[in-house]
């Protein structure tokens, strides 16, 4: 005899769907726990997504991943000097060298004064090694004398609005450390501001060059280099050059790296709570499948005793709980979406009393949702497997004999 | 409708089955004279304790080789449950033959194995001992797509109790052999809505079957086991639990699925009133068969 047709997916589905809608509140309550497993997954993954960006973000500007900070301090073998500096230079694949000078002063405005550090470096210090972006006005040229970068927190103290650059001339006497070369009375005349820069603290950014041109020979060891490289791939090896060398390092790619992996656990904890629920979830369709197989046995055995073929059986037990998966992925992708704005507003609602703004707090990509309605997907099918092949084992004079 | 809706309301319990049957008998069955020798065995036989004179018991109706116009034949044909202590036999090595487009009905009583014996007919059973062959093949032997074929190609069933879908409309259930071919959506209609016409049945196309009464929803198995042209009808009680308006009607339907239509029909029952209609009569008890009669001498269609 030939081969036997199979039911068409379209006719498949409709016997599915009509079968659903018979039990209309067991399709109900499983549809639901799957969509309350993967709403809470998806809301959690989404929020640990979220929370990393926005923390890589402060860290991380793409150019800082390219750069090293060789730091100073008491067990530095190496005093970071002309000398340092040119060492430095010498090793292969260093790009830039950008030294950093760190000095005290006192700043006055007609009669207010106060305390700051003064931060001598090069324009490119600031923009591309250490990602610090400006807020008002311009960066300085390396070439560039009497003109400064001020940080919000520093206008503050003169009652100076933080917003744009205020156009004014300051008085900038350095002054004295202990154990460095005695600098005490250099005077800067009339250090014009060029522009304001995010970056905390009461500090001014000047021209290094320029600094050093007055310092002279009195000029204190930098305080820190950073040091940028072409490619990422040459970040390793210049750090272990470095080293070698006696410098100390710190790159931000670590703590690219820290954080990455600091969420790494936070997002698999998060997802291991959403996990849970969709495990219950699942619990719950095996179940209400298996429910429904021994409900639905007269069913089946009436299908087959009509010429339904094993496999249409197992086809058609696999199409409900995958229908029921896919339903349950999409509400429940849906409800997280909903719950994320409500979040968001309950957020912004929280944060315009304190005047503050909500940043995105969550990171839907359109992998992870796809993510989600295949993982639905899967999970419904692997969940119907067992279900379904015990319906296409059924043997249909028991079924029809007995109800 | 074609019932008028005064007409036979279902009645809470049934009318007692011997009514039923005695005026059914003379009011459709003037195909045979109710004089019938054959039948008046039978009717004798089934009387009170249902015990048949040894003279009649005979497992012996058929010949062991295959004939052109066979549909059915069993040799031997045994089926028994259980094991040890719990070990029944319900069918006890039973041989008969059935030819085109006889008509035969398996009177017995209850627990008989009538629908045992119609189960192991359309496949659904695998027997425990003997042969059982449809146009000569083994249906024992057919693997699941043979027998997907048979079901879906070969046989129409109608159960014992109707056994439609209850998550279907009732044109779904008519056509849902047809669907198992993989045949378009509105072509099914199509032949379900011709189907239920013929039955009456047009207006409660997309009724569910519990919303029809239980004569209706016996027409509506009917339909379903027709919609495919099937050439062999496997019958069970199809009056069991239906008031006498409706059995007329099945009982009727049937009769012309016979006369006019030329299908072989077996039909199991408890009830007399198909006796008229038989070309042969086996009466089943106790698993066992026995009848008064030969294909050839009854066979008058
Ligand atoms: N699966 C089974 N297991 C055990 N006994 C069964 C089974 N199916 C049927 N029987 C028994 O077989 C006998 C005949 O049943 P059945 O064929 O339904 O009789 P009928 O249709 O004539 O009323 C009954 O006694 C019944 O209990
Ligand atoms: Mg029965």
């Amino acid at each position: 005899m030939n081969q036997v047709a199979s039911i068409r997916p379209s006719d498949l589905i409709s016997l599915a769907w009509s079968a659903l809608k018979r039990n209309r509140l067991r399709s109900l309550l499983t549809v639901g726990a799957i969509a309350v497993g993967i709403a809470v997954m998806m809301y959690l993954i989404s929020l640990g997504l979220g929370l990393e960006r926005l923390t890589l973000d402060s860290v991380a500007q793409s150019s800082s991943l390219l750069s090293i900070t060789v730091k100073s301090g008491s067990d530095q073998l190496q005093p970071l000097n002309q000398d340092a500096f040119h060492k430095i230079k010498a090793i292969p694949k260093v790009k830039e060298v950008l030294p950093q000078l760190t000095l005290k002063g006192v700043l006055s405005l007609d009669n207010q004064k106060t305390n700051a550090t003064i931060v001598g470096v090069d324009p490119d210090y600031l923009q591309v090694g250490s990602s610090t972006p400006l807020l008002a006005g311009r960066y300085f040229q390396p070439q560039d004398a009497q003109t400064m970068l001020v940080t919000p927190g520093f206008l503050k103290l003169f009652g100076l609005d933080t917003s744009k650059n205020p156009l004014v001339i300051f008085n900038v006497v350095i002054q004295q450390e202990n154990n460095l070369p005695d600098i005490s009375g250099s005077n800067l005349d009339s250090i014009s501001v060029s522009g304001i820069v995010n970056a905390s603290g009461v500090a001014v950014y000047m021209p290094r060059q320029y600094l050093e041109q007055i310092l002279g020979a009195n000029r204190p060891n930098y305080d820190n280099f950073i040091v940028t490289v072409g490619s990422l791939n040459d970040v390793q090896p210049v750090s272990d050059a470095l080293i070698a060398n006696g410098f100390k390092i710190s790159k931000v790619i670590d703590t690219v790296d820290q954080i990455e992996k600091v969420f790494f656990w936070i997002r698999a904890v998060l997802a291991g709570l959403g996990g849970i629920a969709v495990v219950v979830a699942t619990i719950g369709m095996f179940n209400t499948l298996t429910i429904s197989l021994l409900e639905r046995t007269r069913e089946i055995g009436i299908m087959k005793a009509l010429g339904v073929k094993r496999t249409d059986i197992r086809r058609l037990f696999l199409t409900e709980s995958v229908l029921m998966g896919l339903l349950g992925g999409g509400i429940g992708i849906l409800t997280a979406l909903f719950a994320q704005q409500l979040t968001i507003f309950v957020l912004a609602l929280l944060a315009s009393l304190v005047q503050g703004n909500v940043p995105v707090l969550f990171d839907n990509q359109w992998t992870l949702i796809v993510g989600f309605i295949l993982f639905a997907i899967l999970i419904s099918g692997l969940t119907g497997i067992f279900p379904a092949q015990r319906a296409s084992r059924i043997n249909p004079i028991e079924a029809i004999r007995y109800e | 409708m074609t019932e008028p809706a005064t007409a036979n309301p279902i009645p809470k319990d049934p009318i007692p089955e011997d009514t039923v049957q005695a005026t059914l008998a003379y009011q459709i069955g003037n195909d045979r004279p109710t004089d019938d020798p054959m039948l008046q065995a039978i009717q004798e036989e089934v009387g009170q304790d249902f015990a048949p004179p040894e003279s009649l018991l005979s497992t012996n109706f058929t010949t062991e080789t295959y004939q052109e116009n066979e549909v059915f034949r069993c040799i031997n044909l045994t089926k028994s449950y259980g094991h040890g202590i719990s070990y029944t036999e319900v069918i006890k090595g039973i041989n008969f033959n059935v030819l085109e487009g006889e008509y035969i009905v398996i009177y017995g009583p209850s627990g008989s194995g009538k629908s045992t014996l119609l189960h192991l007919l359309a496949g659904l059973e695998v027997p425990t001992r003997g042969d059982i062959y449809v146009r000569n093949h083994p249906i024992h032997r057919l693997n699941d797509e043979e027998l997907t074929y048979y079901h879906r190609e070969e046989v129409g069933l109608v159960f014992q109790n109707f056994n439609l879908l209850e998550s279907l409309s009732v044109w779904e259930n008519v056509s849902f052999p047809l669907m198992l071919a993989g045949a378009p959506r509105e072509w099914r209609q199509h032949e379900a809505l011709k189907m239920l016409e013929r039955f009456g049945l047009a207006d409660f196309a997309t009724h569910l079957p519990s919303q029809l009464s239980g004569g209706q929803q016996q027409r509506v198995a009917l339909a379903r086991a027709l919609i495919h042209d099937p050439e062999i009808l496997l019958i069970d009680e199809p009056t069991g639990n239906l008031d006498s308006h409706s059995a007329n009607i099945v009982i009727h339907e049937i009769d012309r699925l016979h006369k006019q239509e030329k299908r072989t029909i077996i039909l199991v029952t408890h009830s007399q009133v198909f006796l008229p209609f038989a070309t042969r009569v086996f009466y089943i008890r106790d698993g066992t068969l026995l009848t008064s009669n030969e294909p050839s001498r009854l066979n008058s269609t």
